[in-house]
């Protein structure tokens, strides 16, 4: 019996499957298309959760398209429509082809301290990605490094949009919130209301990590206790640990992770400003 | 500093406000829903009236005194409010009962009915709210619902928040609340504390509540504008966390907001005849301020910073907005940003401290540890604890 995944490929006409990530209900494959290398996502549905998988991944799908071809090669572009298996309105699977990005996951190249030009060019690059989603009031919320590349031409570009919710369309405030352990905002706890503030403080995070290889807060032990940490501990000023920073491109990362959102940047659009005022350093 | 005087509902308010202006001693003033009726009734000019006199037939939103109008929604829609006689000519409510904000239309309607009357009195927008005792929840929920749906129809306009102690000790419920308002960018947020008590001065003894109001106008005024609505002798810690203009007045009612001063019951209209004692942070009533004198007058002499005892109503008036204005320019003067003002404020409380040990010692009736308590600790201990956590 065929997989869900292939039955996707089928429809989408994707060949020479090989996984990416570890399997779930959600799969991501390299495949080919004809001759273009492509990434394939499929999600399996299974009940209870039809309706918010599907929707799940008709707004990624939407989503990517709307912004992928406006960010300029920011944002990973979609290669196709929503495919469906089985009946439409009930589908078993779904799946939608990516383009396939060279060069490597930011979770491959975290763990030493960088320099202040390679992490600004991190900033500015995840940061100038979030713009086009901040600009359709859409929260990523899941700004982690496993959903950062570095292109092989040094671009920096953001992927899975998928857990990202459009504010004026979902305002319900759930209990659930996605995110990744390390890159939480205190907005992104049980009962929190994540906005464009809070991937403001996951750029905050980013930097910190990559500047100093180091948690702003860490998230190991129970859930919980990091989860109050979050909410009540204000990180470090990042200099504490990297004395050698600038002062102004440490104000900026100190103010991105604010605990209180109020005094972040309180959207891309806000951030990017504030770095384009930074010298750009020199290349180490 | 822009002082800027609340609304009253007793008779002679109006020419009180206009003479207090014209004599420089305030900016201008907040009418609101209650106070001030659409048309005139007896002994009650309408609005449209007060703001010609006030402004002398100046375009307000370029010259003259600042005038705003505050629907005033947050006290309608508080339990127990049943002062409705001034209230219920305003049309705030055109196609809802009273209060009823159960839904997106609902809260359109009502915002779009506060803009108009607002529009029509030519005076700035500003947003109508509902007053929240907790961060979360229903009441928070339709407060920001107002000021996001304001927003829309008049981006940039003036928002509101009410809160109760309990509001302003939530923590870091709070601050996502207040970021959550930031987003919206106001031009200006209309800051009202609403105390459980009427009673001046305010009770000040929940200080978990007063760091948190003042955090919130710290990170507020960030972005906007903060009028500290209500906030009199407060404006001195108001204004070291970043408010530009203080709400007060010459009433209880004016001075201090509660859940009283709309009820039919009301005590806020009670004329506050108290001399101002700056170097106490403190204001006496005339009987205290004199019996202080006799004792020792060259020390009462200092704490009123060398102003005579008031000996009627409008030397009373006179001095609380010099004394206020006086104050609060002082902390200003210390430097742009919050923490630059800090060290002048505690300036101040040292030395009030001091002080108050001395006017205690010397055994003046109605100055004792209470009234230090009342004026001076509990404004003290709010104020360190925001600033301890700004650290």
């Amino acid at each position: 019996m065929a997989e869900f995944y292939d039955e996707v490929a089928k429809v989408l006409g994707a060949t020479n499957l090989s996984p990416l990530r570890p399997g779930g209900q959600k799969r991501v494959f390299s495949a080919k298309r004809g001759s273009e290398d492509v990434v394939l996502k499929a999600v399996e549905i299974l009940p209870p959760r039809q309706a918010e998988v599907l929707e799940r991944a008709s707004r990624e799908v939407a989503l990517l398209a709307k912004v992928s071809s406006a960010s300029g090669r920011r944002i990973v572009s979609v290669r196709s429509g929503l495919a469906t298996v089985g009946d439409p309105a009930a589908p078993s699977a779904v799946g939608w082809l990516e383009e396939m990005l060279d060069g490597e996951d930011l979770r491959d190249l975290l763990g030493t301290q960088w320099s202040r030009h390679k992490a600004l060019e991190l900033v500015q690059g995840v940061t100038e990605a979030l713009t086009y989603l901040h600009a359709l009031e859409v929260v990523h919320r899941d700004l982690s490094p496993g959903n950062v590349r570095r292109r092989g031409d040094g671009t920096w570009t953001l992927l899975d949009p998928g857990l990202a919710r459009h504010l004026a369309e979902f305002s319900l405030t759930g209990l659930y919130q996605p995110g990744t352990a390390g890159y939480r905002s205190p907005e992104q706890v049980p009962g929190g209301t994540p906005d464009t503030y809070s991937d403001v403080y996951c750029v905050g995070i980013l930097a910190f990590v990559a500047l100093t290889a180091r948690w702003p807060v860490d998230p190991s032990g129970a859930e919980d206790a990091y989860f109050k940490r979050l909410v009540q501990q204000q990180p470090v000023p990042v200099k504490t640990l990297r004395p050698d920073l600038d002062d102004e491109f440490a104000a900026i990362i100190d103010r991105c992770l604010n605990r209180q959102p109020a005094r972040r940047y309180l959207d891309a659009a806000e951030l990017l400003n504030a770095l384009g005022k930074l010298t750009p350093g020199t290349k180490p | 500093m822009t002082i800027l005087l609340h609304d009253g509902r007793r008779v002679g308010h109006a020419a009180w406000l206009k003479e207090t202006i014209k004599a420089g001693l305030a900016d201008g003033a907040i009418l609101n829903a209650f106070a001030t009726p659409p048309a005139a009734i007896p002994r009650h000019p309408s609005a449209a009236t007060v703001i010609a006199d006030l402004s002398g037939g100046q375009l307000l939103r370029s010259t003259g005194p600042e005038i705003l109008f505050d629907s005033a929604s947050w006290a309608a829609t508080l339990p127990g409010t049943d002062f409705w006689q001034v209230y219920d000519e305003w049309d705030l409510w055109p196609h809802h009962s009273r209060g009823d904000l159960r839904d997106a239309g609902a809260i359109a309607d009502h915002v779009r009915a506060v803009f108009k009357i607002q529009s029509e009195l030519d005076v700035p927008y500003l947003a109508p709210t509902v007053a929240v005792d907790t961060a979360t929840g229903q009441a928070a929920e339709t407060a920001l619902e107002l000021s996001a749906e304001a927003s829309r129809q008049q981006p940039g306009c003036m928002i509101t928040l009410c809160g109760t102690n309990s509001f302003w000790r939530a923590g870091p419920a709070l601050d996502a609340y207040i970021g959550r308002l930031a987003r919206l960018r106001a031009s200006a947020c209309y800051v009202i504390p609403l105390r459980d008590r009427a009673g001046y001065p305010a009770d000040l003894t929940d200080t978990d509540a007063i760091a948190g109001w003042l955090r919130s106008i710290h990170s507020l005024s960030l972005r906007s504008r903060i009028i500290a609505a209500y906030t009199d002798h407060l404006g001195v810690i108001a204004a070291a966390a970043g408010a530009d203009t203080v709400g007060t007045g010459w009433d209880q009612g004016q001075r201090v907001c509660s859940r009283d001063a709309f009820r039919m019951s009301d005590p806020g209209g009670q004329n506050i005849n108290y001399s101002p004692h700056p170097g106490l942070l403190a204001r006496f009533t005339e009987t205290v301020a004199r019996g202080l004198r006799d004792l020792a007058s060259t020390f009462a002499e200092a704490m009123r910073w060398g102003h005579a005892i008031p000996s009627d109503m409008r030397e009373h008036r006179e001095q609380h907005f010099r004394s206020l204005n006086e104050q609060i320019t002082a902390v200003l003067k210390a430097g742009a940003a919050p923490a630059d003002r800090y060290p002048a404020v505690r300036h101040m409380f040292t030395g009030a401290d001091l002080s108050w040990d001395q006017a205690v010692a010397l055994g003046a009736q109605g100055v004792s540890r209470n009234e230090k308590a009342l004026w001076l600790d509990g404004m003290r201990n709010g104020f360190e604890a925001y600033v301890l956590a700004e650290r």
